[in-house]
C-alpha cells in the first residue's frame, strides 16, 4: 500500500471524525482501531440481534451515522488492530489478522480513555467491574450481567448507566454516588451550555428517580467481599473532603458491582514518542500538551479527544476535526484562509462545549483525601498485586518518582502497563514528595499491549535467520 | 440422533441462528451470537477467570474494553482477552492451564 498522508490511532468520536475530515481535505488516511467496529466506547456498535433490534437511542444513532460515513469515505479502516509500537517518523506497528506496519509523515493519537477506579479493599474480586464496562456490554449486547447489581462511582456515566439499565428492564439494587445534590446543582450552569445533552441528562436523572432505586448520595464503596466472587459491598458516607466517614457503614448483598470514578486519558502513544505532557486533574490526569488544534510538542504528532484530556464525546468530535484541519494545513493541503474559514465555527462550538466538559469533569474529580483514605493492605496495582503499604514503604525508602516506584515495586510493569494504577500511585507518592506533579509521569514502553510472540514471529526457517560472518580466529 | 445412518435426517427445530454453544472446561455453555466470550461467561455466572500471578487471588473480567488484561485466558489454545473475542460455535475456553491462572499455578509463595 502507498504511504498514507496520515495515520489515525483510534476509531472513536475523535479519531473517526478526524479521519473523515482529513479525507475530505484530500489527505489519504489510514485509521486503526482496536474494536470490532468504529465508534469507540461511547458509540460502540450493537453486536447481538437483541441490541440491533432495540429502538435507536442517540448514541446508537450517532454511531451508525459515523459508521455509514466511514463506509462510503476514502478512509482505510483497520479494525481489530492492536497497536503495540509507534516509532518517530512515524511508523505504527500493529497486530491485526497478522503483523502489519504503516508509515506516514503525520500521526494523530485519538486513543480515548480508560476508567479510573479509586481502589478499595476487594476491588480485584471477580464480580467487581468498571462502570464503563457496563456501558460497553449494554451497548453491544443490550444486556447487563448480574442478579443483584450495585452501581457506584461518580460523574455523568453513573447516571447514564443507571438509566440505560432501567431502560433494558434491569433494576440495580442501589446506586452509590460520590457526589451530593449540591455537586450536581453546581454542574447545572455548565451543562446548560449544551442544551440537547443537558436535556438528555435530566431525562436519565428523572428515569432513575421515578424507578425508585435507592440512591446513596455522597457515599463511596469501602469494601467488596466474597470468597472467590463478590457477595457483599460495604459503603460509607463521604465527608466534605471525600474521606469515608468513620463508623457509619451500610452493607449491600450484591453479586455484581459496576464502579467507576471518572476517566483518565490513554496517553501511551504520545508518551512513547516522547511528547511533552502535563498533569491536570480536570482533564483526568496526565495528558499531552497540545495547542488548540491538537498539535503536540513533536512536529507531525497530533492528539485529539479524551486521549488528549477528558472532555467527552461531543468535544472529541470537534477536537478531532480541528486536528484534522490543522494536519491538512500543516501538510500543505489547505491554505491559511481556508484553514481559518474551516476552523472558526468549530472553535466557537468547542468553547461552548468546554464549559459543559468542565462541569462533567468536576463531577469526576477525586480528592487527595479520598486517595489518602485508601487502606494500607488494599491492592493499588492489580497486575502485580502492589499494595498501598508497599508504595508508602518504597516512598519512605526514597522512591519519590513514579518510575523509581516502578523499579522498586513492579507497579505499572504488568500487562495493563499502569493504565489502572499510575494515577492513584502518583497521587499516593505526591503525599510523600510534595504534590502529585512532583511524582512525575510513567514512561511508556513497547509493546503497548501484551502480544502472542508466535504471531509476531510469523513463520520462518532457520535459513531465513541472518548469521553474521564468524570473526577471524 | 443415534439413527442418523439409517434415516435421512430432517432438522425440524426452529432455525435459531442467534444461539450457539461454546465449551468451557469441556462443558457446553449457551451463548448469543455477537456476544464476547467475557460477557457469555459473566452472563452464565462464571466469574473467576484466573488468579493473579503474584499473590494468587481470584480475578475476573474488569474493564471489558481490552485495556486491563484481567480476562486474558486460553481461548482455542491461545491466551487472548476474552472481552475482545466474539463467541463462535464450538469455541473452546480453558480456565485451567494458563500460567498463573485458576489452577495452573497455585501461588508459588
Amino acid at each position: 500500500m502507498r504511504k498514507p498522508d496520515l495515520i489515525v490511532i483510534g476509531g472513536g468520536p475523535a479519531g473517526a471524525y478526524a479521519a473523515l475530515q482529513a479525507a475530505s481535505c484530500g489527505l489519504s488516511v489510514v485509521m486503526v482501531d482496536e474494536q470490532r467496529l468504529p465508534g469507540g466506547q461511547v458509540w460502540r456498535a450493537p453486536a447481538t440481534a437483541g441490541a440491533k433490534a432495540r429502538p435507536d437511542d442517540p448514541d446508537k444513532r450517532d454511531g451508525n451515522i459515523l459508521r455509514d460515513a466511514l463506509n462510503v469515505s476514502a478512509v482505510t479502516v483497520i479494525s481489530n488492530a492492536i497497536v503495540w509500537s509507534v516509532e518517530p517518523g512515524f511508523k505504527v506497528s500493529l497486530l491485526g489478522d497478522g503483523p502489519m506496519t504503516f508509515e506516514a509523515p503525520r500521526l494523530l493519537a485519538a486513543t480515548g480513555a480508560s476508567e479510573r477506579v479509586v481502589p478499595f479493599e476487594g476491588w480485584t474480586l471477580p464480580g467487581v467491574l468498571g462502570l464503563a464496562a457496563a456501558t460497553a456490554i449494554m451497548k453491544a449486547e443490550a444486556n447487563l450481567p448480574g442478579q443483584r447489581i450495585v452501581l457506584a462511582g461518580q460523574g455523568p456515566l453513573l447516571v447514564a448507566v443507571a438509566a440505560k439499565a432501567l431502560a433494558l428492564g434491569i433494576r440495580p439494587i442501589a446506586i452509590v454516588d460520590a457526589n451530593g445534590r449540591g455537586d450536581w446543582a453546581r454542574a447545572a450552569f455548565g451543562f446548560s451550555k449544551i442544551p440537547s445533552l443537558a436535556v438528555r441528562g435530566m431525562g436519565w436523572q428523572t428515569r432513575v428517580r421515578l424507578a425508585g432505586v435507592p440512591i446513596y448520595r455522597r457515599h463511596g464503596v469501602v469494601e467488596a467481599e466474597g470468597e472467590d466472587a463478590l457477595k457483599r459491598v460495604t459503603i460509607a458516607p463521604l465527608d466534605a473532603d471525600g474521606r469515608p466517614a468513620k463508623g457509619r457503614r451500610t452493607t449491600l448483598d450484591a453479586d455484581i458491582l459496576y464502579v467507576g470514578n471518572g476517566l483518565t486519558p490513554n496517553t501511551e502513544v504520545t508518551r512513547l514518542l516522547g511528547a511533552e505532557h502535563a498533569i491536570d486533574p480536570l482533564l483526568g490526569g496526565v495528558h499531552p500538551c497540545c495547542d488548540g488544534f491538537g498539535r503536540t510538542s513533536l512536529s507531525g504528532l497530533y492528539a485529539a479527544g479524551d486521549g488528549a484530556g477528558i472532555r467527552g464525546a461531543l468535544p472529541a468530535t470537534l477536537s478531532g476535526r480541528l486536528a484534522a484541519i490543522a494536519i491538512a494545513h500543516d501538510s500543505g493541503a489547505l491554505d491559511g484562509s481556508r484553514f481559518e474559514r474551516l476552523t472558526r465555527p468549530l472553535v466557537r462550538r468547542a468553547k461552548r462545549a468546554a464549559q459543559f466538559a468542565d462541569a462533567s469533569c468536576a463531577l469526576m474529580a477525586v480528592s487527595a483525601e479520598r486517595i489518602d483514605a485508601i487502606a494500607p493492605h488494599t491492592v493499588v496495582c492489580r497486575c502485580e498485586d502492589v499494595t498501598r503499604a508497599t508504595i508508602d514503604a518504597a516512598a519512605k525508602g526514597g522512591a519519590l518518582e513514579i518510575n523509581q516506584l516502578k523499579q522498586e515495586t513492579r507497579l505499572g510493569m504488568g500487562p495493563c502497563q499502569g493504565r489502572f494504577c499510575s494515577e492513584t500511585a502518583a497521587a499516593l507518592l505526591g503525599a510523600h514528595c510534595g504534590g502529585r506533579a512532583k511524582a512525575g509521569i510513567l514512561t511508556a514502553r513497547p509493546p503497548l499491549r501484551p502480544l502472542p510472540i508466535d504471531t509476531m514471529c510469523g513463520t520462518f526457517t532457520y535459513d531465513d535467520i541472518p548469521v553474521p560472518k564468524p570473526a577471524p580466529l | 440422533m443415534g439413527c442418523a445412518t439409517t434415516m435421512p435426517t430432517l432438522d425440524i427445530r426452529e432455525p435459531n441462528h442467534d444461539s450457539l454453544t461454546i465449551l468451557v472446561e469441556g462443558r457446553p455453555l449457551a451463548a448469543v451470537k455477537g456476544q464476547t466470550v467475557a460477557s457469555a461467561l459473566l452472563s452464565a455466572g462464571v466469574r473467576t477467570l484466573r488468579k493473579s500471578p503474584s499473590r494468587g487471588t481470584a480475578r475476573g473480567a474488569f474493564c471489558l474494553m481490552g485495556a486491563c488484561q484481567e480476562c486474558a485466558i486460553l481461548i482455542d489454545g491461545a491466551i487472548v482477552r476474552a472481552c475482545q473475542v466474539p463467541v463462535r460455535e464450538g469455541l473452546v475456553v480453558a480456565l485451567k492451564g494458563v500460567p498463573g491462572s485458576a489452577t495452573g499455578m497455585d501461588s508459588g509463595q
